[in-house]
């Protein structure tokens, strides 16, 4: 694939072209990749794509090998693993917080005890995640060392 | 598996101390003269031993539910109860002379038990708080914003 990179006048906006023959996975992959960059997920409700800004997601979990990105109402169905937002977005302070989960900790309202060692995150609207024992300490460390 | 260890672990003293405590009172109330031997003191540490057994063995590596969890709970306090029970009586095989001393130990198996998950969620409560606290002061240090706005 041939890249063409040119510089543009300051007063128009930045712009990413695909020139493809079809629109495969492949090219799926790029768009994904640099919405990512943008701040943008990409995410599917009833066969529809949509761009959700990092900024809207409360948590993203893993449900029978699928991958569901929640925002305050709505859910999305994505194909990116877990584990690959979990590294994609750790520097915007999302956070393991079970083997299923990956929150967003700026959503986060506060914690209770949950039964036998685990904890249950409130979040501001109003749902409720668990914190697994095995990443409670690794969420406390996360929240008292940055302040 | 570290973290259940150390669970156990804690769960461990607190049920050492707390039938400790129990024994002091059944004691206190049900034989005030009766003489004990230093083999007594045992006893606390074999029944901590035995109480935290179920717990161990119980280790599952999926994320239960809550549901799941209780259903847990209240089979681990089930085999707590047999274990205890069968320790204490079942060598001199169970008597109808020792029905009083039974359902008195069965109760004390169960304040106990009830006892260490009212110390754990008190030790929880105070973590969670703390983890608020620092959760918000977190929040407010990277919005730029001050406590309390």
């Amino acid at each position: 694939m041939k890249i063409d990179v040119k510089k543009i006048d300051g007063s128009i906006e930045e712009y990413i072209e695909i020139g493809c023959h079809a629109r495969d996975g492949r090219v799926n992959d790029i768009i994904r990749f640099v919405e990512n960059l943008d701040g943008n997920i990409s995410g599917t409700k009833c066969g529809k794509r949509y761009s959700i800004p990092v900024s809207e997601i409360f948590y993203i979990e893993s449900v029978d090998n699928k991958t569901f990105i929640y925002s305050s109402k709505d859910c999305f169905e994505t194909a990116v693993k877990l584990y690959e937002f979990e590294e994609l977005l750790g520097d915007r302070y999302f956070l393991r917080i079970s083997k299923s989960v990956v929150l967003n900790i700026m959503k986060a309202e506060s914690v209770k005890p949950a039964l036998n060692g685990r904890f249950s995150c409130r979040l501001v609207n109003g749902e409720e995640v668990i914190i697994s024992r095995k990443y409670v300490n690794p969420f406390k460390e996360f929240i008292s060392k940055k302040v | 598996m570290k973290e259940h260890i150390k669970d156990n672990l804690i769960n461990f003293f607190i049920i050492v101390t707390m039938i400790n405590i129990v024994i002091f009172i059944c004691g206190t109330f049900m034989a005030p003269d009766q003489n004990i031997t230093y083999a007594a003191f045992l006893v606390p540490i074999i029944d901590g031993i035995l109480g935290v057994i179920p717990g161990l063995v119980m280790y599952s590596k999926r994320e239960l539910t809550v549901k799941q969890m209780i259903v847990r709970e209240i089979i681990q306090f089930v085999m707590v109860e047999i274990i205890i029970l069968l320790f204490s009586f079942g060598f001199s095989g169970f008597k109808i002379a020792d029905l009083k001393m039974i359902g008195v130990v069965a109760l004390s198996v169960a304040v106990v038990y009830i006892s260490v998950l009212l110390i754990r969620f008190f030790l929880d409560s105070r973590k969670a708080k703390k983890m608020t606290d620092d959760l918000k002061a977190f929040q407010n240090a990277l919005t730029g914003d001050k406590p309390g706005e």
